[in-house]
């Protein structure tokens, strides 16, 4: 199960080390290395092959952005990922699905999605349909949020 | 005073709802105390030596008479009876029960308060000036810059994890009481010769292990890119800033590492990006803010010279007037600050019988009006110079008429051994002890201006860097030992003490406070020429034969 677009799917997104790791109609994430040498200035990717990046990555070393690409989170304190998501989706204006992977939990959620992660693969202790909760514990934010369009819009500005 | 609107009032109920659950989750088992940990701490929330200590949020140090109340209510009906003012403008209870936890912030948020990021590795509460919007040496007035920081802040989605706890103070004055270069970033609202409002930034001061002093990143932003600006900076730092080591992981650590220039290129490129897009302040945002702070209706009043005001009173009133009465911008007004450190009693503490009082008499004569200081007092803001006598009489009533604003026994220190699970040594019974020493008042007013700061350990919560003396806890073989710093100052001549020479057990420190005060003065020129000033006029050494003998 994860989460796309605050809803349940089925299946998984596997995050795997090499390319014929890959088993037929499978998800997986390869490290972006792995991707690149595989799929770089490929017509079309395959849209059940994504890439996957630490949150310490470098956005200038982005050089062809696969339409799947995730964050993997080591630890959920590890704030990094949610600069690097906005860098994508803000000055890279990355319009794919952008995935939280690693140690996600559900009260870490809304923030990630705030700057522009759309699906999550939650850490698999995790109850996922409470999950969803998450998502609306809150009518009003005081900051623009990073949308998974690649834009960002304007919050509720207090006193509106 | 700001009052909330309604999008105010929401966010903070449902966050209250939020940590509920939160805490639930925990005690069900659902989370653990490592995912619980950031959590509780990012809503002020402590497990300290004996019970969780809550930290409540006082943004900027404004306070309606109706929140202090209620402050005071906490204080009686969750704990025991007292709360205690810390050197942020904040509160903080230290006997509550974690499950009673989630009430105390539903009564909070009944009165437009919370406790949410006085704590963790996100942006801390701000805080400010505490005569801002009154003092007559103000440039541009900080509370509405204070409050759209507050704003932007406050669950904020990209810095909820940051490295290390991020401090930000804003000043508008030309004194600096925010004390703006030893914070994570000072904000300084200035205005250029045509009158365009706008902000120098400081970034990288800090105390802690590693006293810095903030250099100035910027020396003038135009009040429209203020935020951009500041996500530009915590950007930068959320990116780059150490996560191996919570020694190192303070902004201040990374500007040094890359340097003033290499550090401001980087804020700048991404400044590149932010800049003008959404975020970017207009003039409505600022109005709508505006709008909602009070608009006290002074009344034109004939100015009180001294000699008129003091016509039949008391020499404990002229003494407590000298002392704890400051200039108002408006002719026959004055600020009232209320202090905190009478001896025996912990610095910075108050009774919910006093929060009450105070409360009352904000109620009375100051608009229903209240101010934390950062140095741990209260202050009346908008007193009428002829009702002066009358706010003294009930201050003395409920002990809080001690007049000793400025002075030695003015004492700041942080809770100390006796409360904080971190500590090396006690601060308050130091404080006391001190007090103690020192308690003529004639001998008090002769020392004159003299800023003592004690911190349990090398965290500074008690900014003992900053103080004229500084006294900080040091563990020797399981002891508890005092170093002691001189020649620390705040405000924009912020300076960090040095350490006079090897650490004392505690039954020492007043005796050694004792003879540098006698060596202080011996040396001054004039009776106005404060410690301080002595210190950098004649260096260390005066100082430490008189201590430690001539060897
Ligand atoms: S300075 Fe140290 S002892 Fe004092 S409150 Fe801070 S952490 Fe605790």
């Amino acid at each position: 199960m994860h989460i796309k677009n605050r809803e349940l799917l089925e299946g998984e997104w596997r995050v795997v080390q090499e390319e014929n790791d890959l088993r037929e109609g499978e998800f997986v994430l390869l490290p972006l290395a792995e991707w690149v040498s595989n799929f770089e200035g490929s017509v079309v990717s395959p849209n059940n092959v994504g890439a996957w990046i630490s949150v310490d990555f470098d956005v200038s070393d982005l050089k062809t952005v696969p339409d799947v690409l995730a964050i993997y989170f080591k630890e959920f304190t590890d704030g990094r990922g949610y600069s690097l998501a906005r860098l994508i989706r803000d000055r890279l204006n990355f319009k794919g699905d952008l995935i939280a992977i690693g140690d996600i939990l559900r009260d870490q959620l809304w923030d990630l999605e705030r700057c522009g992660f759309n699906a999550f693969v939650m850490r698999s202790d995790q109850d996922v349909n409470e999950a969803l909760n998450a998502f609306n514990e809150f009518d009003v934010t005081y900051q623009p949020v990073t949308s998974s369009l690649g834009s960002i819009n304007d919050s509720v500005k207090s006193g509106a | 005073m700001y009052t909330y609107n309604q999008n105010d009032k929401k966010l903070v109920e449902q966050r209250v709802v939020q940590f509920r659950n939160q805490t639930k989750r925990y005690l069900d088992g659902a989370l653990s105390d490592d995912e619980f940990r950031p959590l509780r701490l990012k809503n002020g929330l402590y497990i300290q030596k004996h019970a969780p200590m809550l930290r409540v949020a006082i943004p900027y140090g404004l306070l309606s008479s109706l929140q202090l109340r209620a402050l005071a209510y906490i204080s009686r009906t969750y704990d025991r009876g007292y709360g205690h003012f810390t050197t942020r403008q904040n509160i903080q209870y230290n006997w509550l029960t974690l499950e009673s936890v989630p009430d105390v912030l539903d009564e909070l948020s009944k009165v437009g308060m919370h406790a949410i990021q006085t704590s963790g590795n996100c942006i801390r509460n701000v805080t400010s000036d505490e005569f801002a919007g009154l003092a007559p040496d103000e440039v541009v007035n900080p509370l509405v810059w204070c409050e759209i920081i507050r704003q932007w802040s406050t669950l904020h989605p990209e810095f909820g994890y940051l490295p290390r706890k991020f401090k930000i103070a804003v000043s508008g004055a030309k004194n600096d009481r925010a004390a703006i270069k030893v914070h994570d970033i000072g904000v300084l609202a200035i205005k250029k010769e045509n009158d365009t409002i706008g902000f120098s930034i400081y970034v990288g001061g800090g105390l802690g292990r590693t006293p810095i002093i903030g250099q100035e990143i910027k020396s003038f932003l135009h009040w429209s890119d203020l935020l951009t600006y500041l996500d530009a900076i915590l950007r930068v730092y959320n990116r780059y800033g150490r996560r191996d080591n919570k020694y190192k992981s303070r902004i201040k650590i990374l500007v040094k590492a890359m340097g003033l220039e290499a550090f401001k290129k980087e804020v700048e490129t991404e400044w590149d990006c932010l800049k003008g897009k959404a975020g970017t302040l207009v003039g409505d945002d600022i109005t709508r803010i505006k709008d909602r702070f009070s608009n006290n209706k002074f009344e034109p009043l004939i100015p009180l010279s001294e000699s008129e005001i003091f016509v039949g009173k008391s020499q404990e009133f002229i003494n407590w007037y000298r002392r704890n009465v400051f200039e108002h911008r408006e002719p026959g007004y004055c600020a009232v600050v209320i202090s905190l450190k009478k001896s025996k009693a912990a610095p910075g503490d108050a009774t919910d019988i006093q929060m009450d009082a105070v409360a009352n008499l904000a109620d009375e004569f100051s608009f229903g009006e209240i101010r934390v200081t950062h140095s741990q007092n209260l202050v009346l803001p908008h007193v009428r110079a002829d009702q002066l006598n009358e706010v003294f009489g009930v201050l003395q009533k409920y002990e809080l008429a001690t007049s000793n604003i400025g002075l030695l026994t003015d004492v700041i220190a942080c809770p100390g051994g006796d409360f904080c699970s971190l500590a090396n040594a006690v601060s308050i019974p130091v404080a006391n002890a001190i007090q103690d020493r020192f308690d003529s008042l004639d001998y008090l007013h002769d020392i004159g201006e003299l800023v003592l700061n004690i911190s349990g350990c090398m965290n500074s919560c008690g900014h003992h860097h900053v103080g004229n003396i500084g006294i900080l806890g040091v563990d020797k073989n399981g002891e508890e030992w005092y170093q002691i710093t001189i020649g620390g100052q705040q405000g924009f001549g912020a300076a960090i003490g040095k350490v006079i020479g090897k650490s004392f057990p505690r039954e020492e420190v007043p005796d050694v406070i004792e003879k540098l005060v006698h060596c202080y003065i011996r040396h001054r020129e004039a009776s106005d020429e404060s410690f301080a000033q002595v210190v950098s006029r004649i260096g260390l050494n005066p100082f430490k034969e008189e201590v430690y003998g001539a060897h």
